[in-house]
């Protein structure tokens, strides 16, 4: 339904008084693709492009270069008024609930926003389909009526998602929708994601730093590092069997929640990221990969297939395997 | 048994806010042990902070202490002067807060802000001072520490940020470290590179360990004892391996059971229902009564107190013996 092809989203800026055009790479040469109804799982640290991959392929943000084809359509290329039928099939829900609902607005004008604006139904029409979205999301009547602030934070982030899913979309980007909330609302967002995709068929790129959430609902699972790719795989195959030494020690870096595995032996990563203005050549992660040599520090690496639908950006994806650690 | 290092008594601390007094802290109880590493874990406007903010005196000015004790090895923090805090504060006891980009002062170098503590408790000159924090630098993993700590905070990353701040909090070998939220603001493998570091130190140092996280990951990983916070009041106390293997309170299995687990994906998780009482209007009874699926009619009426359920594991829950 969606394949991305090469997209890179580079952001320019001057610096010093010479003006110095330099550019942050913030995604650079990134391609997959999703199916209908498949959630796409993005993980990586802060840096690493994962959001900025979401806006792009949204067209929130403007593309650098690359192909974003959407039902057979390069929204790249989209006209204003073709983008327009564009918003209509997708939607995004952000991280801070709060900042993304406009405070001046009832929860009724907040979701019938998006109505008007593609001119769909109006009066009572409009107002079935608010209390329908509403109580899909577990909200009632008695919210309608309410400001953002009168709202609990998980309260606030379901009306964001009603207000993502109310023109029935095809894809929802998520970014990082559970990170702000509390452990136990955490659970029921969650839970309330996973219902609406299966009675929608809704597809989701679901953004998130947190290795135990992507798992929990990703079907495919992609990694990035510094705005590339590294690996790319089946949730489970993922965490089965890690072919790249960031997605091991990003594994290995999780807390879990089981004393019993306190004493694993792990995968350790030294040093911190470098900067997106100072990449280094070769390989991006080969300062802080302990399997490096002279190659990685030269030679970009390409994609290496390892098995199905699971591909690799390291030179070494077929001799590592991390056998001596317990890395999760 | 190891000795008492900090007990907390019955403490109660309350907010004034314009909707009256709020209490974030009601008739809190709890040991901590020499040596160990104590975890306080809840979610927002559970208390933990406040709690741990109240012990080191720390508390904001819209706050107030309403009854209780704090004994830090046998002395009554909140009745001691101001110059006996003084002493404590930095030298025996020391606190890590959550953001290492508002702990550290931007006007000064990282390494003048190190040296300030032995120069201030210890009575070192600043020559010696300036050395020794070039020493305590490069110990917590700062690379270059001898050009590093003449760079100012800003040019810090926030995991660097973070080290110097418990490089600062340990020169002066404090026996207690409160840590808020130490690595909340850190990504994954900055987060798994601080908690090794912070438990090195406790083997170095020996020092005992209050850690405050809303991360049942991190409580795990890192603590030897767990207390639960709800609402205010400590809901469980026990062994970690208790608290995980055979939670009492129906919260603190809710909690457990609702975090995405390395289990099978795509299945729902358990969830608790509802959200966190508003602490104006608290619910009567237990405060967890209307989230709970084990409440009976007690619940409702009388709150429940600590019961001890075996010799290290205690419980504020009318039916824990169904729960368990």
């Amino acid at each position: 339904m969606l394949t991305v092809r090469n997209l890179r989203k580079y952001f320019r800026f001057k610096r010093g008084l010479l003006s110095t055009v330099q550019y942050i790479r913030a995604v650079d040469d990134v391609s997959f693709s999703v199916d209908r109804g498949v959630t796409l799982g993005v993980v990586g640290e802060s840096g690493s492009g994962k959001t900025t991959l979401g806006l792009t392929v949204l067209r929130l943000l403007e593309p650098t270069s690359g192909e974003i084809v959407f039902n057979g359509v390069d929204v790249a290329k989209l006209s204003k008024k073709g983008l327009k039928s564009f918003r209509r099939s997708t939607g995004i829900v952000f991280q801070d609930p709060y900042s993304s609902l406009n405070p001046r607005m009832r929860v009724k004008e907040i979701l019938e926003r998006p109505l008007k604006i593609h001119g769909i139904g109006s009066g009572e029409a409009s107002l079935d389909s608010v209390s329908g979205v509403l109580e899909d999301v577990g909200l009632g009547e008695e919210h309608l009526m309410r400001y953002p602030h009168e709202l609990s934070g998980g309260q606030q982030q379901r009306v964001a998602i009603a207000r993502a899913i109310i023109l029935k979309p095809q894809l929802v980007v998520l970014d990082e929708p559970t990170s702000s909330l509390d452990v136990s609302v955490q659970a029921q967002i969650l839970n309330l994601l996973l219902d609406l995709q299966y009675r929608y068929v809704l597809t989701y790129i679901f953004i998130t730093h947190d290795l135990l959430t992507a798992r929990h609902v990703s079907d495919v699972i992609m990694v990035m590092y510094l705005g590339k790719v590294v690996e790319l795989s089946r949730a489970h195959e993922l965490f089965l069997n890690p072919r790249h030494p960031y997605t091991a020690t990003l594994l290995s870096s999780i807390p879990l929640p089981d004393p019993k595995l306190k004493t694993r032996k792990r995968m350790e990563v030294v040093g911190e990221p470098p900067s997106l203005l100072n990449l280094p050549k070769g390989c991006r992660f080969h300062q802080r990969c302990p399997y490096a040599t002279d190659k990685c520090r030269l030679e970009e690496p390409g994609f290496t297939r390892v098995g199905d639908d699971h591909l690799v950006a390291c030179h070494y994806a077929h001799e590592l395997s991390f056998e001596g650690f317990t890395l999760w | 048994m190891p000795e008492k290092i900090l007990e907390v008594q019955n403490l109660k601390v309350c907010y004034e806010t314009g909707r009256g007094c709020v209490k974030a802290v009601d008739d809190v109880s709890l040991t901590i042990f020499e040596g160990e590493a104590f975890c306080l874990v809840g979610e927002t406007g559970c208390g933990k902070s406040t709690l741990a903010l109240s012990i080191p005196r720390l508390l904001p000015p819209n706050s107030r202490v309403l009854d209780g004790r704090i004994l830090f090895k046998g002395k009554d923090l909140l009745r001691v002067d101001d110059s006996e805090l003084q002493r404590i504060r930095g030298k025996e006891m020391a606190i890590v807060f959550q953001n290492p980009m508002t702990s550290l002062n931007p006007a000064y170098r990282v390494g003048y802000q190190v040296a300030e503590v032995p120069v201030t408790h210890l009575g070192m000159s600043w020559d010696k001072a300036l050395t020794s924090a070039v020493n305590q630098l490069s110990k917590v993993g700062i690379p270059d520490a001898g050009i590093r700590a003449r760079d100012y905070p800003h040019v810090y990353s926030g995991g660097m940020k973070q080290r110097s701040m418990i490089a600062m909090m340990t020169t002066c070998k404090p026996s207690l470290l409160i840590a808020d939220e130490p690595t909340t603001a850190l990504d994954v493998t900055i987060q798994a590179q601080i908690l090794k570091l912070l438990h090195s130190l406790r083997v170095e140092y020996g020092l005992t360990l209050l850690l405050i996280t809303h991360n049942f990951g991190i409580v795990a990983e890192v603590c030897d004892r767990v207390g639960v916070m709800y609402s205010g009041k400590i809901v469980e106390v026990g062994e970690v391996t208790e608290i995980f293997d055979n939670p009492l309170h129906p919260y603190t299995r809710g909690l457990i059971e609702c975090v995405a687990s390395r289990r099978g994906s795509k299945a729902r998780l358990n969830q608790i229902p509802g959200s966190l009482p508003n602490p104006l209007n608290l619910p009567s009874g237990c405060r967890f009564h209307p989230r709970c699926p084990y409440t009976t009619y007690l619940c409702m009426k009388e709150e429940p107190t600590m019961t001890e359920a075996t010799s290290n594991h205690s419980v504020a829950c009318h039916n824990y013996k169904a729960v368990g």
